[in-house]
């Protein structure tokens, strides 16, 4: 054995501790300070995701989880000490669909109907509600509310002594004291449609659309708007009510006056992120970008920055709102508004792993301290803690921090125009071969960074080209469009056929669901199939239906193949999903 | 290629039951131990070596997987391939596959990776990349960057299902070609930073037992 042999060997050793390493750090860890705050605790959850903000209330954390629940796991609400103890947690076995109704804290009072002591309140998915003593989980009182394939899942209000609850189906309103029925009112189909109170009564939105206006004593009004889906509480402001509806790839800001009419609007991306008021101004979120309004008077736009956001904001500390940051990056950025409402990114906070953002984050400040907890859509929260007299610190790191994606591109130009002059010069001073191995190098590097992004506009031209061509061996007998068959209720909605034995199995009229997983999953339910599904790291692939597991199943999105895991196709209304053996 | 081949069309072969896979695995394992034994006798700091060679190529392909398609093993198996011999080639190619694919994700593809990095050593074996000791780097480049096609070519093989039409796999095929790219800039690179430096160390040193040995197998067959 020579030199360079035994030298190898002792490489080896160190690439095989660095592999563990490596592997240590790419695991979820959240041991690093971010921007002073230090990681106390993390908690993993079994099965789900967090989709919605924790809240933190008399040092105690409220989390929920949710899920399209096809296995034995099911949504859980958890109560956590500040330390991490666990209070109890509270399991729903009969809901199967996204739980993303918020938690809400209810504090003690007392009105016509009774009195109350401080309460949580859950809306669930199979549209319960319960009232719950926070400290024990033990429940108060409960209501069940109407199902149509999901039951609650906005954001719920207190209106004195009443809770206002958005159900599938409508607006109800309990006794906080005893969760007595006061009102129960049929408007549309909603979802994640939380509820506004106002001083004329209750405003919700639906999926066609429209607004409806419930007033205290009864009188329901609609105000079909025609923007889109409107899936956030109204939000009320000077300038008046503002709608961010949900389109067909693309959303509209609508303000309305105080007859509900369209006074302005502006069209942004798709798929909106609950808007929120901060400082009195506007801030909206969508897959594209991240605005600001002035809405005291006609919501006029202020400014905006490249952004991709689709779940909720919320007010974080050091007088930054923070926004959940819906990519595979995924992390949270704190934003502020600066001269006239401008938008200014101040920091990022990535708790040291990398997955799907779409909670809002939840602080809480106490005497001498301040805590931040983080929840991500891989169903793990991180709490983080940090002491007060360490802000003055924090505000020095934040300023040398403050950059944005425009900041983040020039630094990547002007590092390969450096790497590229210091080839040239390798060349011009007489050392060509260590120039073609800094040049490769250099190809490389750019490669990696540019060929995941050619790489999608590639696929996007194969696909259209296979498409003239025609792949019919393929897709003989595939289902892409209207069948003339089909229930006429049908058209325009999510449609989802399973061919088992050659036999179709055909169930249509769906609106609302996001992927071809949710929407299989409720469908099969619907057609009383049962499905086998299989995680892996590039998403939920289902396996068999009806214990048929065959080479494997393939699906076709209006006859197109399905090009990522079911639960990675996102779908539109007026789809077709076909399921065909492989 | 392959697991970006299997993101872009959502199709992941067959899924392989518990008793599937390890049959699977018997047999990558028999093959490489297989290939292993050869008449010569080789010495214990040859076997370390090439233990050694296995766990470091291996290490490098994990810690190098967050990188797209960027494959150190290609161009390890190519000039593995070259100094040590098709038969070796090809089992460092198999075990290199299992180990990295034991921390990577195991499965249907790994038995086409091991195919296909066991076919590029037996490329390095056959192109002359060593002549009397020496490395050609010319060659080296080019069998580097050719080497990427081959095993992408072989591995997207684990693809095909009863489904697959010749046109839906060439479409296949087509959807991966920046990564296909992407892999022979990878290799070309690794080739020409490492390139020399790997085939020395890969080099074996002619020790006087071998010489002995060799010459008295002869000298028997002869009798």
């Amino acid at each position: 054995m020579n030199r360079l042999q035994r030298s190898l060997i002792f490489c080896a050793i160190f690439l095989i501790l660095s592999t563990g390493s490596a592997s240590a750090i790419s695991s979820p860890s959240e041991s690093d300070q971010i921007y002073g705050f230090e990681a106390q605790w993390v908690q993993q959850f079994d099965a789900g995701y967090v989709t919605t903000a924790p809240i933190i209330d008399n040092a105690t954390i409220f989390v929920r989880t949710s899920g399209m629940w096809i296995g034995q796991e099911r949504p859980q609400v958890f109560a956590y000490e500040l330390t991490g103890k666990e209070l109890w947690n509270n399991t729903n076995l009969n809901a199967t669909q996204h739980d993303m109704s918020p938690l809400k804290i209810i504090e003690a009072g007392q009105g016509q109907c009774g009195t109350w002591s401080k309460q949580l309140i859950i809306g669930w998915s199979d549209g319960l509600i319960e009232s719950l003593e926070p400290m024990t989980g033990l429940r108060n009182w409960h209501y069940q509310s109407e199902v149509n394939v999901w039951g609650i899942t906005g954001s719920l209000a207190q209106d004195e002594d009443k809770l206002v609850a958005p159900t599938r189906t409508g607006i109800v309103s309990l006794c906080l004291a005893d969760g007595t029925l006061i009102q129960n009112t049929t408007t549309d189909l909603g979802w994640r449609n939380g509820v506004t109170v106002t001083d004329t009564g209750y405003l919700v939105g639906d999926e066609n659309g429209t607004l409806w206006h419930l007033s205290r004593e009864g009188n329901l009004t609609s105000y079909p708007l025609a923007i889109g889906k409107i899936r956030h509480p109204p939000l009320l402001t000077n300038g008046g009510i503002v709608i961010h509806a949900q389109g067909q790839g693309q959303s509209t800001i609508a303000l309305l006056d105080e007859n509900y009419s369209i006074i302005n609007s502006h069209i942004s991306g798709s798929s909106p992120a609950m808007p929120i008021i901060v400082d009195g101004y506007l801030v909206t979120g969508d897959s594209s970008e991240l605005r600001s309004f002035d809405c005291s008077q006609n919501c006029s736009a202020l400014s905006s920055l490249s952004f991709a956001t689709n779940g909720e904001m919320a007010m974080g500390l050091d007088s930054q709102f923070m926004v959940p940051l819906n990519t595979a990056q995924g992390g949270w950025k704190g934003f502020t508004l600066v001269e006239n409402g401008l938008l200014e990114h101040i920091r990022g906070f990535q708790p040291g792993f990398s997955t799907y953002t779409t909670a809002a984050p939840a602080v809480y400040s106490e005497a001498d301290s301040d805590w931040l907890v983080l929840a991500n859509d891989a169903g793990r929260m991180a709490v983080y803690w940090r002491g007060l007299n360490e802000t003055n610190i924090i505000d020095e790191v934040d300023e040398n921090l403050s950059i944005d994606n425009d900041e983040q591109n020039y630094n990547q130009i002007i590092l390969l125009a450096i790497f590229s002059s210091f080839c040239a010069i390798l060349f011009i001073v007489g050392k060509p071969q260590q120039g073609k191995k800094f040049s490769i190098l250099l190809i490389l590097i750019v490669a990696v960074i540019t060929i995941p992004t050619l790489s999608t506009q590639w696929s996007g031209k194969v696909d259209d080209l296979s498409a003239t061509i025609g792949d019919e061996g393929a897709t003989n007998g595939v289902e892409g469009e209207w069948n003339q068959s089909w229930p006429e209720h049908w058209r325009d909605t999510q449609v989802l056929i399973i061919e088992i034995d050659g036999q179709q199995q055909i169930m249509g009229g769906y609106s609302g669901y996001d992927n071809v997983l949710q929407l299989t999953t409720q469908a099969a339910s619907d057609l009383n199939i049962t499905i086998s599904s299989q995680q892996s790291d590039l998403g939920t692939y289902i396996t068999s239906f009806n214990d048929h597991q065959g080479q494997g199943w393939e699906f076709f999105v209006n006859g197109t193949r399905g090009s990522l895991s079911a639960e990675n196709v996102v779908i539109e209304e007026n789809t077709i999903v076909h399921w065909l053996p492989a | 290629m392959a697991c970006y081949m299997f993101q872009a069309l959502g199709t992941h072969g067959p899924v392989l039951s518990p008793t599937t896979s390890l049959v699977l695995d018997v047999i990558l394992v028999v093959a490489a131990f297989w290939l292993l034994a050869t008449p010569s006798k080789k010495s214990l700091g040859d076997s370390l070596l090439l233990v050694t060679l296995v766990l470091a190529v291996s290490a490098t392909r994990v810690l190098m997987q967050p990188l797209p398609n960027i494959q150190p093993v290609t161009v390890a198996a190519l000039i593995i391939g070259a100094q040590l011999g098709a038969r070796r080639g090809a089992a460092f190619a198999i075990l290199v596959a299992m180990i990295s694919n034991a921390v990577i994700g195991n499965g249907w593809w790994t038995i086409f990776q091991a195919i296909g990095w066991a076919s590029v050593a037996v490329m390095g074996s056959k192109l002359a990349l060593i002549v009397n000791g020496e490395l050609q780097r010319s060659r080296l480049f080019i069998a580097a960057i050719a080497s990427a096609f081959v095993f992408d070519l072989i591995v997207s093989l684990s693809i095909i299902d009863s489904s697959f039409t010749l046109l839906t796999f060439l479409t296949y095929l087509a959807h991966g070609i920046p990564y296909d790219l992407l892999h022979a800039v990878g290799n070309l690179t690794f080739a020409v930073w490492f390139g020399s430096w790997f085939a020395d160390v890969v080099a074996e040193d002619i020790v006087v037992e071998e010489i002995e040995f060799t010459a008295v197998e002869s000298i028997v067959q002869q009798s």
